[in-house]
Order: C-alpha cells, then sequence, then structure tokens
C-alpha cells in the first residue's frame, strides 16, 4: 500500500481484465474519465492477456503461472498497476508470488508488482486520497460487496464513502451485503443449481432494499446479478460502481485549463 | 494401509536429546494476549461471579446478610417441601466435620427434611479420611449433591472442583441438583490466573505436577441444544445448579 | 462413517430440493452465527486472540513429534495409557483389545468426531458389543440410523416433529412431545445406560503436551458421566489436537467456545490426566488415550496442507457456509462437511475419491473470516484443486479448454484473435433459447448472459488513440 507521503502518481497502467475488456467496455471508459477527471495519466499496455484467475481457480497452475508471468512481463515497469476489478487484483496481489514459491527471485518480483497493484477505489481513496465525487447521480444505490474485494483485499467503505458524496444519490443498506452472490466463476458452472440458490438470495435482499440499483466492484458479481434479474424480469438494475461515479463527473462543467483535445472523448460521445 | 509402526516411529525416533531441546522450545513461554473480558483490577469479584452465574442459570445463596443457618435451613426446608418428603442428600466429606458451619445447618434441619445419605456421621472412607462415601447408587438415587468448591473463577461464572478423597466425582453430576458451597477466598478473577492458582492447591505432591489426574469446571447447568438450536437445561448433568456464597468464612478443614 | 463423496453433487442436488432440511438449515445457522457474532463482539481483543491461537497451534503441530512424545510421557507418567493408531482398522482393533480385556460388553460413548471417522460404532457392533451414543444430538441419529450432519449439533438437521416421532417409537414419549418432556425422556432411558455400561468412549478437544492432559469441552453432562462411571475410559483423538502449554488453554477455550456455541465456556470442561487416584470413590481404573493418524500424517508432511491441522472443530467455517447451509451435512458424504470437511475429507479419503469437494465453494472466503485460529480455508481449498489435477483428476474436456488458455494467454497476438473470434460465438450463444443442455442451460435458465455493448474496450483504446483522444 502506497504511503501518504509517496509522490502521488501521475501515471498509471491499466489492468481492464477480460470481463471489461468483452463485456463491458463502459466500464473501462468509465475508468478512464474517472481517473482522468482526477488529472491521472493512463496507459493501456495491449499486450496485456488475462491474469489466469480461471484456470488458477481450477487447479491449473502450470497454466496460471504462464498467465501470472506474462501478466509481470506487461506490467512489471509501471509506476502504478490499477483495474476496474477486486477479483482480478487479488489473484495478483494474493496469488501470484506463492505460485513461485519454488524460486524466491521470480517470486519477489510478483510481491514487488503486487505491491503496486491496485483496485481502482483503493487508488482513488487510499493512493490519491479522494474523498467525494462532484457532479450528481439522481437514483438509490445498494451496495453489494464483492467477496474478493472485501475479503480479499479489504475494500468496505471507500467505494461507499464515494457514492454517497454523490448529490442525489442515495445510499440505501442491502441485507446481506456482504454475502456471496454465488457466482463464484466455475462454481456456478459446476454447481449451477446452488449458484442460483444463492443468487435468489441476492436478488431477494436487494427487491427488498428499495434500491433501484446494485452496485459492486466487480463486473462477474455484476452479471451474475444482473443476468438474474434480467431473467426475473425485474426492472431493477446492476451497475459498475465506476459508471455511476463517471456517469456523475460528466454533469461537472469542463475545466477550463483543459483544452478541447485534452479531454477524454468516450466511444459513447 | 501404511506399515504398521509408521506414526510410532514418527513418534519414537526421537533421541531423548533431541526430544528435551525441541521440548523445551515448544514449552517457552509466549504470553498471551490481555482479553477485557476479565474482570478488570478493582472489580468486585463476587458481584461478577454472581452475574455471570445468574446469567447461565444457576442461583445464588448469598449468607452474607443473615448468615449460614438463617440462608441455607430455610432454603432445604423449602426444597423438601417441594418434594413432599425428605430431601435426599449426599454431602461433600469436607464439609461434614464438626467444625463447618454447613455440617450444623445440616444436623439442626435433619429430622424430617433431610435423608443424608449415607448416614451424617462420622466414618472412614478410602484411606482413613474421614467422612461418607456415597456409592454411585446413592449418588444416582439423591436430589441434591453438596460440595465444596476448590476454585472458582469469576470471569466465566465457573466452579472448579478436583476429585478429592471420599468425595466422588460424580457428587456434582448425578443428582439433579448440585449446591456448590463457595468461600470467597477461593474465588479467582480470570481464566489465566486459574491456572496459577491450581498450582497452589493442596492435594499435588509432585512438584511437577500441577494439573494432576483431573479436575472439571461447571459453569451453569447442564444444558443442550441439540434439537431445533433451543436451549433445554438438565439432560444429563444437574438442571439445577445453586452456589452458596459464603463471604468470609471458609469452613474449617 | 461410510465414504460417499463421489456422489457429492447428485446428494448436493437432492438436499437443495429438500424444503424441510432448508428450513432446519436456515433457522440452526442463523442461530449459530448470531450466537457467534455476539460473543466474538464480547471482546475487543479477538484478532489478537485468533492470532495467539494460530500460533499456539502452529507451535504444537509443526513440532508434533515432540509434542505427542511429551504428552505421552506425562500422561503415562500417571498410570494412563496412550496408543498410536495408524489408520480406523489398527483404531478399531485397539478398542477392541482393550474391551476384551475387560471382558466388557456394554459401552457407553460421547459425541467424538474421530470415532465416527473410523467407523467404530458399526465394527463394535459388528463384533458384538453394545454402543450407545449418549450426546442428545448423538442418541438421536443413532436412533434414527442416521450419520451426524453437523459437528456440533449431530441432528440439526432434523425438525422436533421428527424427533419426536421417533422417540415417541422408541421410548414411549407423547408423538407431540415438546423439547423439555423429550430431553427428560432421554435423560431417564441414558441414565441407566451409564450406570451400567463396563467402557466409556470419548473423544478430546485438546491434549496438552506440557502437562499431559486431555481437554473434553461439553454441555451435556453426557461426557462427564462417559468419563467418570464406566471403569474403563477409553479417548479417540487426532494426533493434531496436541497444544504445547497449559497457559495456552485461556485462549484457545475462548476461541473455541465462542467461535462453537457463542459461549464463554462449554457447560462442563473436564481435564483429565490419568485414572483416579487411590481415595477416591469413582473415576475410572484405566484410562486410554489413542492417538489417530488416519491421514494427518501425509497431511502434516504436506507443508501446503498442513495448516488444515490446526483445526480445533469449532464448526464456525459451517455456520457461515452459504454452500452448507443449503445442503447441510449428509451431502458432503463423509463425516466432515462445510469447508473444513471440503479440506480435509479429500486427504483422509483421498483427493480421487472426493474430487468435488474443493469445488463446492464460491471461494467467498468467509469461512477464513471466523476460523478462530486463522485457517486460509479457501486458499486450501485451492490447494486440493491443484493437488487434485496434478494427481489426474481432470475431465478431459476441462484439460483441453485449459491447455488452450495456456497457448493464448501468453501471446497478446493470438489473444485478440481468440477474443474477435469469440464475439460471433457469443452472440450465438446467448440467442440460444434456454435448454437443458448441460451446465450451460442450468446456468442460463437462472440468469441470462449480457450483450455485448458493442466493440470491445480494445478497440476503443484504438480508435480513441487513431482519433488522438486520451492522454
Amino acid at each position: 500500500m502506497a504511503e501518504t507521503t509517496a509522490p502521488r502518481p501521475r501515471r498509471v497502467a491499466l489492468f481492464i481484465t477480460c470481463l471489461v475488456d468483452f463485456l463491458f467496455p463502459r466500464v473501462g471508459e468509465a475508468t478512464l474519465e474517472v481517473l482522468h477527471h482526477f488529472g491521472v495519466e493512463v496507459d493501456f499496455p495491449e499486450a496485456q492477456t488475462c491474469c489466469g484467475q480461471p484456470a488458477f481457480n481450477a487447479g491449473h497452475r502450470p497454466q496460471a503461472r504462464t498467465a501470472a508471468l506474462h501478466f509481470l512481463a506487461v506490467f512489471e515497469d509501471a509506476e502504478v498497476v490499477v483495474a476496474p476489478s477486486a477479483s482480478c487484483v487479488a489473484m495478483v496481489v494474493e496469488h501470484y508470488a506463492p505460485l513461485f514459491d519454488d524460486h524466491p527471485p521470480t517470486a519477489q518480483r510478483f510481491a514487488a508488482l503486487a505491491a503496486k497493484t491496485f483496485e481502482l477505489s483503493q487508488f482513488l481513496t487510499e493512493v490519491l486520497g479522494v474523498e467525494s465525487i462532484p457532479g450528481r447521480w439522481d437514483g438509490s444505490v445498494a451496495w453489494h460487496h464483492s467477496c474478493h474485494g472485501l475479503r480479499g483485499l479489504g475494500i468496505a467503505e471507500g467505494p461507499q464513502t464515494l457514492l454517497r458524496s454523490i448529490e442525489g444519490l442515495e445510499l440505501r443498506p442491502l441485507p446481506g451485503a456482504e454475502v456471496c452472490c454465488g457466482f463464484g466463476g466455475l462454481f456456478s458452472v459446476k454447481f449451477p443449481r446452488l449458484s442460483t440458490d444463492m443468487l435468489q438470495e441476492k436478488i431477494d435482499a436487494f427487491e427488498a432494499s428499495g434500491a433501484e440499483c446494485l452496485s459492486a466492484t466487480d463486473g462477474s458479481c455484476l452479471m451474475h446479478i444482473g443476468g438474474g434479474l434480467e431473467r426475473q424480469g425485474s426492472a431493477k438494475t446492476a451497475q459498475h460502481w465506476v459508471e455511476i461515479l463517471a456517469s456523475a463527473i460528466a454533469q461537472v462543467p469542463p475545466r477550463q485549463d483543459l483544452t478541447r483535445q485534452d479531454r477524454p472523448r468516450l466511444e459513447s460521445d | 494401509m501404511t506399515a504398521r509402526g509408521r506414526l510410532l516411529s514418527f513418534v519414537g525416533d526421537v533421541d531423548t536429546t533431541t526430544q528435551q531441546a525441541a521440548e523445551g522450545r515448544l514449552l517457552e513461554v509466549h504470553p498471551s494476549p490481555w482479553v477485557a473480558s476479565r474482570p478488570a483490577a478493582g472489580e468486585d469479584l463476587a458481584e461478577r461471579f454472581r452475574r455471570e452465574l445468574e446469567a447461565l442459570g444457576g442461583e445464588w445463596l448469598d449468607t452474607a446478610e443473615l448468615g449460614i443457618e438463617a440462608v441455607l435451613a430455610p432454603w432445604l426446608r423449602s426444597l423438601a417441601e417441594g418434594l413432599g418428603r425428605p430431601l435426599r442428600v449426599v454431602v461433600d466429606p469436607q464439609l461434614l466435620t464438626a467444625s463447618s458451619p454447613v455440617f450444623d445447618v445440616l444436623k439442626s434441619v435433619a429430622a424430617g427434611v433431610l435423608a443424608v445419605l449415607p448416614a451424617v456421621v462420622p466414618g472412614t472412607c478410602g484411606d482413613g479420611v474421614p467422612g461418607t462415601c456415597a456409592t454411585t447408587a446413592e449418588l444416582a438415587a439423591a436430589d441434591l449433591g453438596i460440595s465444596l468448591v476448590d476454585l472458582a473463577i469469576a470471569e466465566t461464572g465457573t466452579l472448579v472442583e478436583r476429585p478429592r478423597p471420599g468425595r466422588p466425582r460424580a457428587l456434582s453430576l448425578l443428582p439433579p441438583h448440585h449446591l456448590a458451597v463457595l468461600p470467597r477466598c477461593r474465588l479467582v478473577a480470570g481464566l489465566e490466573d486459574l491456572f496459577d492458582h491450581i498450582d497452589a492447591l493442596e492435594g499435588d505432591s509432585e512438584a511437577d505436577d500441577a494439573f494432576g489426574a483431573y479436575f472439571t469446571w461447571i459453569s451453569g447447568p447442564s444444558r443442550t441444544a441439540d434439537i431445533e438450536k433451543v436451549l433445554t437445561v438438565g439432560v444429563h448433568g444437574p438442571g439445577r445448579l445453586t452456589v452458596l456464597w459464603l463471604d468470609d468464612a471458609l469452613p474449617a478443614s | 462413517m461410510d465414504i460417499n463423496t463421489r456422489d457429492f453433487p447428485a446428494r448436493a442436488r437432492q438436499a437443495l430440493g429438500d424444503g424441510a432440511l432448508r428450513r432446519a438449515l436456515a433457522t440452526s445457522n442463523k442461530s449459530f452465527r448470531h450466537s457467534r457474532d455476539q460473543a466474538v463482539a464480547e471482546i475487543p481483543e479477538w484478532q489478537a486472540l485468533r492470532t495467539y491461537g494460530q500460533q499456539a497451534k502452529k507451535r504444537a503441530v509443526d513440532a508434533l513429534p515432540t509434542a505427542l512424545n511429551a504428552f505421552r510421557d506425562r500422561f503415562t507418567a500417571r498410570g494412563g495409557q496412550v496408543h498410536f493408531a495408524e489408520d480406523a482398522a489398527d483404531a478399531c482393533a485397539r478398542v477392541r483389545a482393550i474391551l476384551e480385556r475387560h471382558g466388557a460388553r456394554r459401552i457407553v460413548k460421547s459425541k467424538s468426531m474421530v470415532t465416527e471417522e473410523v467407523r467404530l460404532n458399526q465394527d463394535l457392533e459388528n463384533h458384538g458389543y453394545e454402543v450407545i451414543e449418549s450426546d442428545l444430538g448423538e442418541y438421536i441419529v443413532q436412533l434414527a440410523e442416521e450419520a451426524p450432519s453437523h459437528i456440533l449439533a449431530p441432528a440439526i438437521h432434523k425438525s422436533r416433529q421428527d424427533i419426536a416421532e421417533l422417540l415417541h417409537r422408541h421410548l414411549g414419549t407423547a408423538p407431540d412431545a415438546d423439547i423439555p418432556t423429550m430431553t427428560r425422556a432421554a435423560r431417564v432411558a441414558l441414565r441407566q445406560r451409564f450406570l451400567d455400561a463396563d467402557v466409556g468412549i470419548s473423544g478430546g478437544n485438546f491434549a496438552v503436551a506440557e502437562t499431559g492432559t486431555l481437554v473434553i469441552v461439553e454441555n451435556e453432562g453426557n461426557a462427564r458421566l462417559t468419563t467418570t462411571l464406566p471403569k474403563v475410559h477409553i479417548a479417540l483423538v487426532g494426533i493434531e489436537k496436541v497444544l504445547p502449554r497449559r497457559r495456552d488453554l485461556a485462549p484457545l477455550l475462548r476461541l473455541l467456545c465462542r467461535s462453537a456455541t457463542g459461549q464463554q465456556l462449554g457447560s462442563y470442561i473436564s481435564f483429565i490426566g490419568g485414572p483416579r487416584r487411590s481415595g477416591e470413590s469413582d473415576g475410572p481404573e484405566e484410562v486410554h488415550v489413542i492417538l489417530l493418524d488416519g491421514g494427518r500424517l501425509d497431511l502434516w508432511h504436506d507443508p501446503k496442507g498442513r495448516e488444515a491441522l490446526h483445526c480445533i472443530r469449532c464448526g464456525a467455517c459451517l455456520n457461515v457456509c452459504p454452500v452448507y447451509e443449503r445442503i447441510g451435512g449428509h451431502a458432503y458424504g463423509w463425516v466432515y462437511p462445510g469447508p473444513i470437511g471440503s479440506v480435509i475429507t479429500p486427504r483422509f479419503v483421498g483427493l480421487g475419491e472426493a474430487k468435488d469437494l474443493a469445488h463446492a465453494s464460491s471461494l467467498c472466503g468467509r469461512c477464513d473470516e471466523v476460523c478462530p485460529v486463522k485457517i486460509p480455508l479457501h486458499k486450501l481449498l485451492l490447494e486440493n484443486r491443484a493437488q487434485s489435477v496434478e494427481q489426474g483428476h481432470v475431465d478431459a474436456g476441462a484439460g483441453l479448454v485449459v491447455g488452450g488458455f495456456a497457448r493464448l494467454v501468453g501471446s497478446p497476438k493470438l489473444w485478440r484473435w481468440a477474443l474477435a473470434l469469440a464475439r460471433p460465438l457469443y452472440r450465438l450463444l446467448r440467442r440460444t433459447p434456454v435448454t437443458r443442455w448441460g451446465a450451460l442451460g442450468a446456468w442460463q435458465a437462472g440468469r441470462t448472459l449480457p450483450s455485448l455493448e458493442g466493440p470491445s474496450f480494445r478497440q476503443r483504446w484504438r480508435r480513441r488513440h487513431a482519433r488522438g483522444g486520451g492522454r
């Protein structure tokens, strides 16, 4: 974790994650927009692939090592690595170094990589020290803790504090917010009925919360919960928290010191 | 199946010197964290013990104001009245000495109220220890077992009993009601204090054998929640536990 | 207990559809969690206490040969007897040898998971012994000819109506008897069994190396009766139950009791250091402790699995596990259910025999959070998955997919092509109506797949840069 006295990083390497790249590119764009708003330059190393978590979780360590080594080659020289996913960051932070405990020099390089890899909310609140988000977003949000965020990385209040700071946004308590939504990657494929049953508990709690939107740090949980809501014909939505941040920030008048060309341009513009 | 003796050789292939060195490391002192649930310095231990005991469903008989006779005698009479017959009691021989205040009360209420098993007469038991030695059958038939507590832990409302010559282990276990006589001097603050005090208890001559062959902790009445997690008392051990608090006097031993 | 771990997926599916079981589990888990959370909240130093517990167990388990030697030396010095059993058959044979020497016929037992593990009851009954379980929950499942479904509350899968009917048949209580009535009836029925028993058999929670003391924690008093009334007491204990010093007991008992039932302490805790002493009128004349390997040594020799031996069997990980809460203990197919079961069962019965168990977890990590001795359960589950793959327990299809993944993940060019190729395939998949077609059908029955939001992030990034956007 960065010290508060450390120089504020001006440039980060974006680790986009497979799910965001493939299914939720707007989450990636929102990430760019938010980082730009706080004056951070973003590199996107195009050689990046997958962090290897699916192979690792299935027990295929050699293949996970291949992915880890590739990740190291791509990101080792970055000042800071940031990703809009707690799950993929937890893979890097928690599991990479132990995968190479048979080769301490490599493990050490992975430990150094882990020390500068952050989930987006960690980077915003713990590294940049962001305390509030300007702009407005009208609606009510229920916060779901992703397991890897809450228990893997210790992300609890950070993202909620930022959401709460947005004008017009009402954060409603979600009973059992810390309970797993039942996705678990391979788990939901191996035990789809068990997984669906866990999902139902989450959806029931969300419906009862009265919030219009469920938000979280992870596209995987949101894909799962959102897919459940859609299957049941619910009018409620599941949305990545950074999209909410970006929407709010988009309401802020453009800063005078930026030329038009400097402003981030989004595909959806 | 593995060859017989794999575990035995795992344990046994250690020579004495290696064992002693390794044991030295294993038994090094590691201070355990202070836990705030332990009574604070100056906290009234009797009050804490009473609170914990009652929270566990135990009952507290305080003799501080009225004296032991005025508290214990009517209590015994009311138990007998409730049964509609004399109360069958087994008594810890330590409480049956001529100088024991409990003994005086038992004698005073005996006729028609108490049927002490065996009779309250100084006798001998085991290795010539004065007292009475109740059989398991007598214990199983008793309504009330009365024992003198060896130590008690205020933090958790726990009574500690060690086996003593002439006092059966099942005295506090088989009768449906257990009356534990607790003098103030035997009350310690927290769990950690107990492990210090137990060394000082009489009965263990071997210097290095602090724990001895047996002791038991009793925290409240016997309970179970095995059916639908519903708490029910008195499943195998006593369903009632009463502590007779002696604020100053320790029955002479 | 028979090993039925191969049937886990089918048993889990069946349990998931059992409404009565689901209701019983939901109530009991909630109650367990509530009690535990309250008891833990009373101790602000809980995390420091957990660290102490973790380290104390680590000291003892890492020095296991020393600790076991020390325990044996101290325990035998007071006249107790210590045996080392390699496996289930060895443990049962040792128990029978003791019973034969005493001409014993009637055996009373208090709760012990190790005796379930070695199938002691079946073994003894096959040899003509009369064995009765005395813990109320164990007694109930024994009458019902079932196995325990929870480490602490063996009959938690049964409703009070189920139990009332069972006791009506066996003890003649009213078919709608209330819980106190049933409890009293069991007390009366079992009391005579205690008085008649020749031998008492128990488990043990801790074995203290420094003092040679076996510690048994309970609430009912049945373990005290089992270890007090019969002339012979036999305890079956896993070799991992050692603690270094007696002063470790204060923190460890706090951790165990609060995590297990939310109590400060169990109602009765017995500290057994050997047989009765001269002058005592009761207590066993012979005390045997049988220390069981049963797969533990293999686990000990695996540096990546050894931490599983730190477990103190509090059951807290079961009570927070969303999978256990939905399927109960029987689905796991052996003695130890829940997260700790999925960690140790495959190690004791074979990874191939129980390969699905490690996957019966979304890796949500709530178990890690409550474990009083900080066992990293989700990492140990991952370790089991990896070792299972190393031993070749992989579906052919999964092997192909993973092999392909490894080729792609190391090559940015191939990765890009694969993702581009995946887009039309994904669209096709999304349009496929919900079917009963394998795992995908079951997946899609509960949730839709999201639609693609136009071009991938990579493509968008490239376009931004082509236009000179971004910074």
